[in-house]
């Protein structure tokens, strides 16, 4: 009964962090979609075509979906979590003109007190996907993909 | 333990699983972690934003120092992991707390971000989400793994 108990824990652990993950994600997916121009600006910071934010859309929603619907989890959270170490590397990491984020904290919504790490939505993201590839879907979900799953 | 990694049974596949699970059990509880204790040392150091908070609702402001035992020796045990899932407990509760508080009756779960990229209160909810996935999962082997179920 015990470990009945524990692997339904699991499951649904593993339930809370996907879908948090997955759903926050479709939401910068869809602002991305709608008009957003923070990765162009980027890829136009590094010389590259504006365009290729369209390959930061696909993993956004692709890796996104994947991990709320629990069908190819693993794969959606290894798309995401790489998808996020280019955006921090081209984005925060001090490269090509850009502020070096990687150390520092940033201040409060009031903007009169610094309170949490600079990257901290990306450090989630990052992280959290990372832990998504490695834990996989459990068994609430379409449980699609096999050992991807 | 090399050869048993390269024998390739049926035990080594689950040996493997395991590992997997207690490294994102580790890298969960870690980030969680150590992110909310900065914004604990900010409120030690003067940070408003709690206070504010607990003086739109009529509450002592002294409440404030609450702060560093569910947002400071909780995250502390989760990190080490030490009773890390009551550490998780007591970090989603509070979280809880700070959803009810600060971002439902402001309307903040119904809005974007200010930039419009994102909802408005993702951060927390990623604080709240980790620390329920962390009392959920349990820390893993990679800790102290001290306090037998309460722990791991």
């Amino acid at each position: 009964m015990a470990a009945v108990t524990a692997q339904s824990n699991e499951d649904l652990g593993k339930l809370v962090i996907r879908i948090t993950v997955g759903v926050l994600i479709l939401f910068h997916a869809f602002a991305l979609a709608t008009g957003d121009t923070g990765i162009p600006n980027n890829l136009i910071r590094w010389g590259l075509p504006p365009a290729l934010a369209w390959l930061g859309f696909l993993a956004e929603f692709g890796g996104g979906l994947a991990m709320v619907l629990g069908a190819y989890t693993r794969l959606g959270g290894l798309v995401v979590g790489v998808f996020m170490m280019i955006a921090i590397f081209m984005a925060h990491s001090g490269l090509m003109g850009a502020q070096n984020h990687l150390f520092m904290v940033a201040n409060n919504p009031a903007g009169n007190h610094w309170d949490h790490y600079f990257l901290e939505t990306q450090a989630f993201y990052l992280l959290g996907s990372f832990s998504v590839a490695l834990l996989g879907a459990g068994k609430y979900g379409l449980n699609i993909g096999g050992s991807w799953n | 333990m090399a050869t048993t990694m390269m024998s390739g049974s049926a035990s080594d596949a689950h040996a493997m699983a395991d590992m997997r699970e207690d490294l994102a059990k580790l890298v969960l509880r870690v980030s969680v972690g150590v992110m909310i204790l900065l914004h604990t040392w900010a409120v030690i150091n003067g940070e408003q934003a709690i206070r504010d908070t607990l003086l739109r609702w009529g509450m002592p402001v002294g409440l404030a120092w609450t702060a560093v035992i569910f947002e400071g020796i909780a995250p502390i045990m989760v990190i080490l992991g030490l009773y890390a899932r009551i550490g998780a407990w007591m970090m989603t509760f509070w979280m809880v707390m700070a959803f009810l508080l600060a971002h439902v009756d402001t309307g903040h779960i119904f809005q974007l971000a200010e930039n419009g990229v994102g909802w408005r209160v993702e951060g927390p909810f990623f604080f709240l989400a980790c620390s329920f996935c962390v009392a959920l999962l349990g820390a893993g082997r990679y800790g102290l793994n001290i306090g037998g179920r309460w722990n791991n």
